[in-house]
C-alpha cells in the first residue's frame, strides 16, 4: 500500500486536495485525508480516504469515481447566504407526481450539490404541510436535513444545534423572524399560504408505487384539490380535462370528485386527524396516560357497519395508511353518502364512519353504523373538523331516513346486503323508542 | 440511562414529571441527578440571558456518564444561541448533536398561550435529548422534535414522538448500548 498525502495531489475535476472538508451525499461532511493505492482481487486501486467528521469514520472512494459520487468542496458562507434566501423565499413548490418527484429528488441529491439539497427539502417540506410523506420520502426528508445542516455548520462556523434552527427560521419562520428586512410570514398550522404552487402531473402506470413505498401516493385527492384551487393554468389543465366523475364507488372515482372542491380547510384537517394515530404509542415500560393507541378490538366483520370504509385492513391502525382514510372524505361529496354501505372496506378494523364533507352526511353515518368504531381513528373529532352541520332529523334520533341503504346495496352480494339491512334496522329502532319516551 | 440536573430551583413534581415523561418517550431510565451552579463565565453580552453553548460546555458537574448516558440540564434562566444566517431567534435550549449534554429552559413556559411549566419543560427536554441522538427537527407538529417555536408547541403539549422520530431514537440507542 502506497499513501500519498501530499498537499498538492487533486483528486476528481482538480479541485478537491488532501485535508479539504468536502460533502459527500452518502455520508456527510468529510475530510480527504489521503490517497492509498491498495491491492484489490490483483489489481491496483487508487482509493481517495476520507474521514467522516461526525463520528471519524474512514470512507474509502476509488479515485476514478470521485467526480461521480457528487463529492464536493463545503460551501462557502456566501453559497449559504443564497440558501437561506431560497428558504426564505414565498412560492413553495410541491410536486404531487410520486414518480417525477422520486426522480427529480435522486437527481438532486447526488449531482444538484448544495443548492439540489436544499431544494429537495424545501419540496419534501411543502409537500408535507399537505399530507404525511410516505416513509422513504421521509427518510429523504432527515437525509437533506441532515446534509444541509451539516454543510451550513460547517460554512459559517456554528454548532450543528444553531445551524438547524436557523434552517428552521427560514422554513417555519417564528414571529417577527427577518430576512434582509423582510418580515416573514410566522408558520402556522394552516394550509400552506395561497401563493403556494403545487405542481399536478399523472403518471401512466402506478404498480411500481408500492414497491418504493409510495402506496398511499393515490390517497391524496385532497391535495390534488389544492393543487387544483392553486391556479398555475399549466397544471390544472390536466385536471379540468378529467371526465365527469363516476358514482362514488371506486377510489379513482372519489378522487376525481375531490379534484373538484374539497376547501382547504378540510383537506388540511383530514391531514392533521389522519396522521393523529401515529403519535403517542407509547414504550411498553412507559406510563404515559392518554397517548396509547390501542389495536381495535376484533368485531364480528359487517361490512353493511363500515359506511365508505375504504382503508385497507392496516389502515386504522398504523398512521402510514391513515392517509387513505383521510381522503376518504373528501372522497363523497354528496349529502347522504355515508347512507350508502358501500362495502369497500377488506376488514372490520377499518369500521370508520369517516364524516363526508357536506352537512348531514356526518349525522348520517353516525345514523349507518351501529357499532362504535374500536379504531385508533377518531371519526367524531374528524367530523366535527370537516364541517359543522345543522341538527338534522337524523341527528336527532327523530327518524333515521338516511339509513336505507338502497341504490348501494344493489350493488352489493346478498350476505352484504343483510348485514346492511340488519345494521340500518338497529339505530332506526333505537331512535324510535326515544322517540316514545 | 438519561440523568436530569437541575441549574435552578424547580419544584420536586416538575422534574419528576419531566423524568418519567423522557422515560415514557425514550424507553430509557431517567435520572434526577442533582443540582449544579450556573456558571456566570456563559452569561452572554447584555449579561441577561445565558450563552446555552458556553453555558453547556462550560457547567462544572460531578456527574458521570457511561457509555449510553445523556444529561439533561434544566434551568429557568432565558437563553441566547450565536447569530446565524437568519440572525438570532427564539432559544429554548441547546444540544451537542450526537453527543452526551443537553440543556432545556422553562423561560417563557406558563404564559399566556404557552404550556405549563411542566408540560412545556418536559417536552424541551425530550426535543433536546433527541438531538442527542441525532434526531432532527420533525415537520410534524405534534412530534417532539418540531420546532418549539411553531404554535403546534403549545396546542399539543403531550410529550409523543412521531413515528419516525420514534424508530430512528431507538435504532440509536441500540447502537449506543451494543
Amino acid at each position: 500500500m502506497v499513501t500519498k498525502s501530499a498537499q498538492e495531489v487533486s483528486i476528481g475535476d482538480g479541485s478537491l486536495h488532501v485535508g479539504d472538508r468536502v460533502v459527500y451525499p452518502n455520508q456527510g461532511i468529510c475530510r480527504i485525508t489521503g490517497v492509498e493505492t491498495k491491492q484489490i482481487a490483483g489489481h491496483d486501486w487508487e482509493m481517495v480516504t476520507l474521514s467522516r467528521e461526525e463520528d471519524s469514520a474512514t470512507v474509502m472512494v476509488p479515485r476514478a469515481k470521485v467526480a461521480g459520487i457528487g463529492l464536493r468542496k463545503v460551501a462557502d458562507v456566501a453559497a449559504v447566504e443564497e440558501v437561506f434566501d431560497q428558504l426564505a423565499a414565498d412560492g413553495e413548490q410541491a410536486q404531487l407526481d410520486w414518480k417525477v418527484r422520486h426522480r427529480e429528488n435522486a437527481d438532486r441529491m447526488h449531482g444538484g450539490g448544495l443548492f439540489g439539497t436544499v431544494e429537495v427539502l424545501k419540496g419534501l417540506h411543502a409537500l408535507s404541510r399537505i399530507r404525511p410523506l410516505p416513509q422513504k420520502e421521509r427518510e429523504l426528508y432527515d437525509n437533506a436535513r441532515h446534509l444541509l445542516v451539516g454543510e451550513i455548520a460547517a460554512a459559517t462556523s456554528i454548532p450543528l444545534h444553531v445551524a438547524e434552527d436557523n434552517l428552521d427560521y427560514a422554513l417555519w419562520p417564528p414571529v417577527g423572524m427577518k430576512r434582509k428586512g423582510r418580515t416573514l410570514t410566522p408558520a402556522s398550522l394552516g394550509p400552506p399560504p395561497a401563493t403556494a404552487v403545487i405542481k399536478v402531473s399523472r403518471g401512466d402506470d402506478d404498480d411500481a408505487a408500492e414497491d418504493l413505498g409510495f402506496d398511499d401516493e393515490q390517497a391524496a385527492p385532497a391535495a390534488k384539490a389544492q393543487g387544483a384551487e392553486a391556479g398555475d393554468a399549466d397544471d390544472t389543465d390536466d385536471i379540468e380535462n378529467l371526465p365527469p366523475p363516476p358514482p362514488a364507488k371506486k377510489p379513482a372515482g372519489a378522487f376525481r370528485t375531490a379534484l373538484r372542491g374539497a376547501p382547504a380547510a378540510l383537506t388540511h384537517a383530514a391531514h392533521l386527524e389522519a396522521s393523529k394515530p401515529a403519535m403517542g404509542v407509547a414504550r411498553p415500560p412507559a406510563a404515559a396516560p392518554s397517548t396509547t393507541a390501542t389495536a381495535p378490538a376484533p368485531v364480528k366483520p359487517s361490512h353493511a357497519a363500515t359506511p365508505a370504509a375504504h382503508a385497507k385492513p392496516a389502515a386504522a391502525a398504523t398512521p402510514a395508511a391513515h392517509p387513505k382514510a383521510a381522503a376518504a372524505p373528501a372522497a363523497h361529496g354528496k349529502p347522504g353518502a355515508a347512507a350508502t354501505p358501500v362495502a369497500h372496506a377488506k376488514h372490520p378494523a377499518a369500521a370508520t364512519p369517516v364524516a363526508h364533507g357536506k352537512p348531514g352526511a356526518a349525522h348520517s353515518a353516525k345514523a349507518v353504523a351501529p357499532a362504535k368504531p374500536a379504531s385508533a381513528a377518531k371519526p367524531k373529532a374528524l367530523a366535527k373538523s370537516v364541517a359543522k352541520p345543522a341538527p338534522t332529523s337524523a341527528a336527532k334520533g327523530k327518524s333515521a331516513p338516511a339509513t336505507k341503504p338502497k341504490p348501494a346495496a344493489k350493488r352489493e352480494s346478498a350476505p352484504v346486503k343483510k348485514a346492511a339491512a340488519a345494521a340500518a334496522k338497529k339505530p332506526a329502532a333505537k331512535a324510535k323508542s326515544k322517540g316514545k319516551k | 440511562m438519561i440523568r436530569i440536573v437541575t441549574l435552578n430551583e424547580f419544584p420536586p413534581e416538575v422534574v419528576e414529571h419531566v423524568a418519567r415523561r423522557l422515560h415514557a418517550a425514550y424507553g430509557m431510565g431517567a435520572e434526577i441527578e442533582g443540582e449544579a451552579d450556573l456558571p456566570r463565565s456563559a452569561l452572554d453580552d447584555s449579561q441577561e440571558s445565558y450563552d446555552a453553548p458556553k453555558l453547556v460546555a462550560n457547567i462544572d458537574d460531578d456527574t458521570q456518564l457511561f457509555a449510553d448516558d445523556k444529561i439533561i440540564y434544566l434551568t429557568s434562566e432565558p437563553l441566547t444561541a450565536p447569530a446565524g444566517p437568519m440572525g438570532h431567534g427564539p432559544v429554548d435550549g441547546f444540544a451537542q448533536y450526537g453527543g452526551g449534554k443537553a440543556l432545556a429552559t422553562s423561560h417563557g413556559l406558563g404564559q399566556k398561550g404557552q404550556p405549563s411549566i411542566e408540560a412545556g419543560l418536559a417536552k424541551r427536554a425530550a426535543h433536546h435529548i433527541g438531538h442527542l441522538w441525532d434526531l432532527h427537527h420533525c415537520f410534524d407538529v405534534r412530534c417532539a422534535m418540531h420546532p418549539g417555536w411553531s404554535p403546534g408547541f403549545a396546542q399539543y403539549p403531550e410529550v409523543v414522538l412521531c413515528l419516525f422520530c420514534r424508530e430512528k431514537s431507538e435504532r440509536k440507542i441500540k447502537l449506543g448500548q451494543g
